[in-house]
């Protein structure tokens, strides 16, 4: 039995497989049965013919040929023939093949492989005892590598090249591969974390994420700042200051982000520290004597002083242009000789400039030539401000210098004094007189030296000074003016003397008492004679200068030696007679004063005359002649000053001395010169000035001669000269003394350049007023505008800061009304915590305590008034009598109501109304009870109880008790008379209107009360009626409806009316 | 020259009194002198009593300057200040900024303060308020306006502008033909 395919063919179309099955099955059984039908183009079935598979053996498949074939079998003839295995039986068949072949296939490789290597002698890939490399015999791809293991050989494939591995050849690897292996397996895993190596420094800690912590380093960096700026200042090398402002500005940029961070907030009260050349320190500073002798200063000036004291190192042409006469000076000190001539040299330098423009510009020049030495801005106006500090200290220093200098010659000495005397002027000149004058004063008193550093220190206090900036420029400019400055006018006088007594003598104080006294002296005289002088200008001022004019060049020689003034004295007084043709006193005198007061002009010069000039020339230079005309004045001032006589004397044993030094210094000079006619010729203008043309003239005949014995001369003339002088100067001296002194000084400096308030004060007010000049009185007319001008000023700015005010304003207010209570304390010796006091005084407490009993009684009385009430009701016509009558009083009469009386009185009214309330009532109300009861029931019964105070008014009691019985109704007009009585009341008894007032208050009081009667009473419809007006009186619903049944009718009303009025408007219209 | 006439005082005073308030009634009464406010040139300028006299015998077409110039009229009337006036706003100064030695050439060379440049600013200014400016060695270096409030002042960023430049002293050299 083999199962056949057999193909059945000529099959009929209608031939289903069921068919076929059946068919076959007689002869074996049918598997599997196909019909395929093949139809045409159109459907139609052309040729169907089918496939079975059927098991069959071969005799029952003959017998089955042989019946079927050729047969015809529903409509066709079939054909058997045996067919083909069916595909997909074959494709079953191939792969079950397949499969079975595969898998003993790969077997018996591994299989042969493993049975041929164990024939060349390899068990389990493993060849003993063979050295690496060897072949395996048979297997050429099979190499012995390490330890006798078989390994194959690799070709590894690369790139397009191929690599053949023997591993034999890397056996050694594989051990270095080993212990790399060893290695990473000691780090786990989880620490094989990514990490930058590096050290501490700070960018590797910034790579690996770890920033240092913020710090706020701006203020090391200012330390640091002012740290280097102490110690380049120690150091005073401007170079070493400029490196470290190097440093620091390399180095703010480098931190820009910490330094911007820095900012500091200064509060409205914030002082700017350096005396910022303009104010503050400029006023403070100045002072002379800041830098004394024994050279104690300051903790705060230190720095400055080392950075002086530093920059004296410098070289000389700086020093002379920074002009710090005191360090000079201690130079001269220190080298004592041949310095004399360099100190002029040097110290004119600094004044020249300071004349012409003033402090400030002097400050500026030192400032342009620091500038050239030092680059940074800085420095420079570090060199500045020392600057201007060595000005102003130098003064002590000059002193030391002065003394020292003496010693060495006497032409040294004026020298160098001159030379002191100039920078002190300089420097005083941006002082205030006031200023000025209390130095001055204080030296004199303390001997000239250490209080000025008090002082100062008090004047730095003062928090917004004047204006000080412009002042050094101003006063120059006052300085080269005709009308003078009275502090230049004494700084100019003090310096020389000064001097001159210092070289003098060796004990300094003394000396500059003198030498201020003497100044005084001198400007006293030109003030005293200030009426001669204008006088006298005119007339003998054209004589006196064409003698000196005359006789100027012969004498100049001799003027030099003989007035001994310094080199620029002399330059100067040729200059004047170079000048003289002009033919003016006040010419020469001018260049001469000039000459005395290091080359500024003197207001002297012009109003002053000659003969004081040339008086207070010969107190500073000694001239000999010439005593006549300051005689006479200063025999009058001399009267006047008496007191200081034994001063005087004093300072003309000193005189004396100094004539004796001056002497001796000039014999060495005079030698040379002959002609000391010059000298006199000058004094010879000053005296014609002083006095008539012809005693000019004998003047200058006496004076003459007198050359030729110049030291004699000298010597007896200056005793009296000196004498003249001194008192004459001394006349001054009180003006400036004292509180009325500086009064005087604060009067002259408001009325600034106007010389007639130069004077005496005493003088001013009396020859003022007579004398009248006609510039003074122009000069009064511009003042007078100017004030005007001022006070507009004044008042815009009034204006304008009021107008500025709500901004400013408006917080100073507020912190004026906050006050701390926590911080309040109560002083009982303050007055004004007075306020804080609280006053327990028994009265008010019983007023209060009356007035709570008062309330008390008040109230009870209400409930009884309705009693009262009743009983007015019998006595309607005098109960409202008494009412209006109260009323008119009360509007008449005044009260007070803290009157116990008054209360008193009420209780008693209201007491007998209330029917034994008196329990509250004093004794005296008690008292009084029975005679109101007595009285009568009514009102003015109270009246009647204030008469029995006031003992005076009964009968105007009376008076109103008759009224009111009479008309009562007639009280409302009856007011008049009421107050009539309570005027009359009061008019009479003053003392005892408080009784009345009292009364009147008991009125008020009562009223109150009784209102409450009046308006209302208990159970009253009024009250009652009041609250249904607020209540609702029907339903809500029902008032709706009802408005709406009224609605319609309004609305038709509205309408009608409102077609009315059209129509009547029309109507309207068209007529 | 002229006296101020009543208006011109009076925009002067206001522009004044922004940077030292009533302060200029200080000015305007000094103990030391009488000192007054001249115009000449459309130039405001401070003098003393005695300068104005000697003035006088000046023609006025001669005359070039004459005390201190405070500033002066714009055409349109506005008050300018000028840097010469800083020696008497100085020292009254209610509003005062300090620049940093890094910042204070910007300021010179007439640049906006910024606030990398503030050093120190006094309390409750205001904006738009007239403060003068100093370096921190406390030298006036010019004047100007505050453009942000103290408070504003810390907050902002730092290249942003504290204080509008209006005059400082670095104008002596570049407006030196034109100051007087």
């Amino acid at each position: 039995m083999t199962t056949k395919r057999l193909y059945i063919g000529g099959l009929g179309h209608s031939i289903s497989p069921k068919d076929l099955k059946d068919r076959f099955g007689k002869f074996g059984q049918v598997s599997d049965v196909e019909v395929v039908t093949r139809k045409d183009e159109d459907g139609n079935p052309v040729k169907t013919f089918g496939y079975i598979s059927i098991d069959i053996s071969e005799a029952e498949f003959r017998r089955c040929v042989t019946v079927l074939n050729k047969s015809k079998w529903k409509g066709g003839t079939i054909q058997i023939e045996t067919a083909k295995e069916s595909f997909l039986h074959r494709l079953a068949e191939e792969r079950q093949q397949a499969a079975e072949n595969a898998q003993p296939k790969n077997l018996n490789h591994k299989e042969g492989l493993v049975d041929s290597l164990k024939k060349a002698g390899v068990e389990n890939y493993h060849m003993k005892a063979a050295v690496p490399g060897t072949e395996i015999p048979g297997h050429t791809d099979w190499v012995v590598s390490k330890f006798g293991r078989v390994l194959p050989v690799l070709n590894l494939k690369c790139k397009s090249k191929i690599f053949k591995y023997d591993p034999s050849k890397h056996c050694h690897n594989i051990k270095k591969l080993d212990t790399m292996t060893d290695d990473a397996e000691v780090t786990p895993v989880s620490q094989l974390t990514w990490e930058i190596p590096g050290g501490d420094d700070d960018i590797s800690k910034k790579r690996r994420g770890e920033f240092p912590p913020q710090k706020k380093k701006t203020k090391k960096i200012k330390q640091d700042l002012m740290s280097l700026e102490k110690r380049s200042t120690l150091d005073g090398d401007d170079e070493t200051l400029d490196e470290a402002r190097s440093l620091i500005t390399k180095e703010v940029p480098k931190k820009p982000q910490r330094a911007e961070d820095y900012l500091e907030v200064v509060g409205d009260d914030f002082l700017v520290k350096s005396s910022v050349f303009q104010h503050g320190e400029s006023i403070n500073l100045p002072t002379p004597g800041h830098l004394d002798d024994d050279r104690d200063y300051d903790s705060a000036d230190t720095d400055e002083i080392l950075t002086r004291s530093k920059t004296l190192n410098a070289p000389e042409t700086e020093l002379k242009e920074y002009s710090k006469p005191g360090l000079l000076c201690e130079m001269q000190s220190d080298e004592c000789e041949n310095t004399s001539t360099e100190t002029t040299h040097l110290t004119k330098k600094p004044t020249a400039p300071s004349e012409e423009n003033g402090e400030e510009s002097d400050s500026s020049e030192e400032s342009e030539s620091s500038e050239e030495s030092d680059s940074s801005v800085d420095s420079d106006y570090e060199a500045m401000m020392t600057n201007c500090c060595r000005l102003e200290i130098s003064f002590g220093d000059l002193e030391m210098l002065a003394k020292q200098s003496l010693e060495t010659s006497g032409d040294e000495d004026e020298n160098s004094h001159e030379a002191a005397s100039k920078p002190v002027s300089a420097q005083k000149r941006c002082i205030n007189p006031e200023e000025i004058l209390a130095s001055i004063l204080e030296s004199s008193e303390d001997e000239g030296k250490k209080p000025k550093r008090k002082k100062r220190k008090e004047k730095s206090v003062s928090s917004l000074p004047a204006f000080m900036g412009t002042k050094g420029l101003f006063e120059n400019s006052d300085a080269s003016e005709p009308e003078p400055d009275p502090c230049m006018k004494i700084q100019n006088h003090e310096e020389p003397s000064h001097s001159v007594p210092n070289s003098e003598c060796n004990n300094p104080p003394e000396a500059i008492n003198d030498s201020l006294t003497l100044t005084h002296a001198s400007s006293t005289e030109q003030s005293g004679s200030g009426e001669e002088q204008e006088r006298e200008v005119d007339a003998p001022a054209a004589h006196s200068t064409l003698e000196s004019s005359a006789s100027a060049e012969n004498t100049k020689d001799e003027t030099n030696m003989a007035m001994e003034t310094s080199d620029e004295e002399k330059d100067a007084i040729p200059e004047t007679l170079k000048n003289s043709p002009s033919s003016r006193s006040q010419e020469t005198t001018e260049t001469l004063s000039n000459g005395v007061s290091s080359n500024k002009e003197d207001k002297q010069a012009k109003y002053a005359t000659t003969p004081e000039v040339t008086s207070s020339k010969e107190q500073d230079e000694e001239s000999r002649a010439f005593r006549k005309a300051p005689v006479c004045d200063a025999e009058k001032q001399r009267q006047d000053n008496e007191k200081r006589l034994a001063a005087l004397e004093q300072r003309q044993r000193e005189t004396e001395q100094l004539k004796k030094l001056i002497q001796g210094s000039l014999a060495e000079v005079d030698t040379p010169n002959a002609n000391k006619g010059k000298h006199l010729v000058f004094d010879s203008d000053d005296e014609g000035d002083d006095d008539d043309d012809d005693e000019a003239d004998d003047g200058l005949e006496d004076t003459k001669p007198k050359p030729s014995g110049a030291s004699r001369l000298f010597d007896s003339s200056e005793g009296e000269d000196d004498d003249a002088s001194d008192e004459e100067r001394f006349q001054l001296k009180p003006q400036f003394e004292g509180k009325a002194g500086q009064k005087l000084m604060a009067l002259q400096s408001r009325f600034g350049a106007d010389e007639r308030f130069q004077m005496d004060a005493r003088f001013m007010e009396s020859e003022m007023e007579e004398e009248p000049n006609k510039s003074g009185e122009t000069s009064q007319v511009i003042e007078e505008e100017l004030v005007e001008e001022k006070n507009k000023n004044l008042e815009i700015l009034q204006s304008v800061l009021n107008i500025n005010k709500p901004a400013s304003g408006a917080e100073p207010t507020k912190s004026k009304i906050f006050r701390d209570i926590s911080a309040l304390h109560y002083d009982p010796t303050r007055k004004d915590h007075a306020a804080f006091e609280k006053r327990t005084e028994p009265k008010t407490e019983g007023k209060a305590a009356r007035r709570k009993k008062q309330a008390e009684a008040e109230k009870l009385p209400e409930v009884s008034k309705d009693i009262f009430y009743d009983v007015a009701v019998d006595l309607k016509e005098v109960f409202g009598s008494t009412t209006t009558t109260v009323e008119g009083k009360k509007d008449v009469f005044e009260w007070d109501k803290e009157e116990e009386e008054v209360h008193a009185e009420e209780m008693k009214e209201q007491s007998p109304r209330a029917d034994g309330h008196t329990d509250v009532q004093s004794d005296v109300f008690s008292s009084a009870t029975p005679e109101k009861t007595e009285s009568s029931g009514f009102k003015f019964s109270f009246f009647g109880e204030e008469e029995e105070i006031v003992t005076d008014t009964n009968a105007m009691t009376g008076e109103y008790k008759t009224e009111l019985l009479r008309g009562p109704k007639a009280s409302w007009q009856g007011d008049p008379r009421f107050q009539d009585s309570s005027s009359e009341e009061e008019d009479t008894e003053e003392t005892e209107g408080d009784n009345k007032t009292a009364s009147v208050i008991v009125v008020e009081d009562l009223k109150p009360s009784k209102k409450m009667l009046f308006f209302f009473y208990q159970d009253d419809a009024r009250l009652k009626e009041g609250p249904r007006m607020f209540c609702r009186p029907a339903k809500l619903g029902d008032q709706r409806e009802e408005w709406e049944g009224k609605r319609t009718s309004l609305i038709e009303e509205y309408r009608k009316k409102h077609k009315v009025a059209r129509k009547k408007l029309r109507e309207s219209h068209r007529n | 020259m002229r006296p101020l006439t009543d208006e011109e005082t009076k925009t002067m005073f206001e522009k004044l009194s922004k940077y030292i308030g009533e302060n200029i009634k200080l000015l305007i009464e000094r103990p030391d002198g009488t000192y007054c406010f001249r115009l000449h040139n459309d130039r405001v300028y401070y003098i003393s009593e005695k300068i104005l006299k000697l003035a006088t015998n000046i023609s006025r077409d001669k005359l070039i300057s004459i005390g201190t110039c405070f500033g002066k009229f714009t055409k349109t009337q506005l008050f300018r200040l000028a840097i010469t006036a800083l020696d008497f706003l100085a020292p009254y100064a209610k509003f005062k900024v300090w620049v940093k030695p890094g910042g204070e050439q910007s300021f010179l060379y007439g640049n906006h303060i910024m606030k990398s440049g503030l050093g120190r600013i006094t309390e409750n200014t205001a904006q738009y308020q007239g403060v003068v400016v100093y370096s921190m060695a406390d030298v006036p270096l010019g004047f100007g306006v505050a453009a942000k409030t103290t408070q504003e002042c810390r907050r902002v960023d730092p290249m942003a502008i504290v204080v509008f430049h209006q005059a400082d002293i670095g104008d002596y050299i570049r407006n030196e033909d034109v100051l007087t």
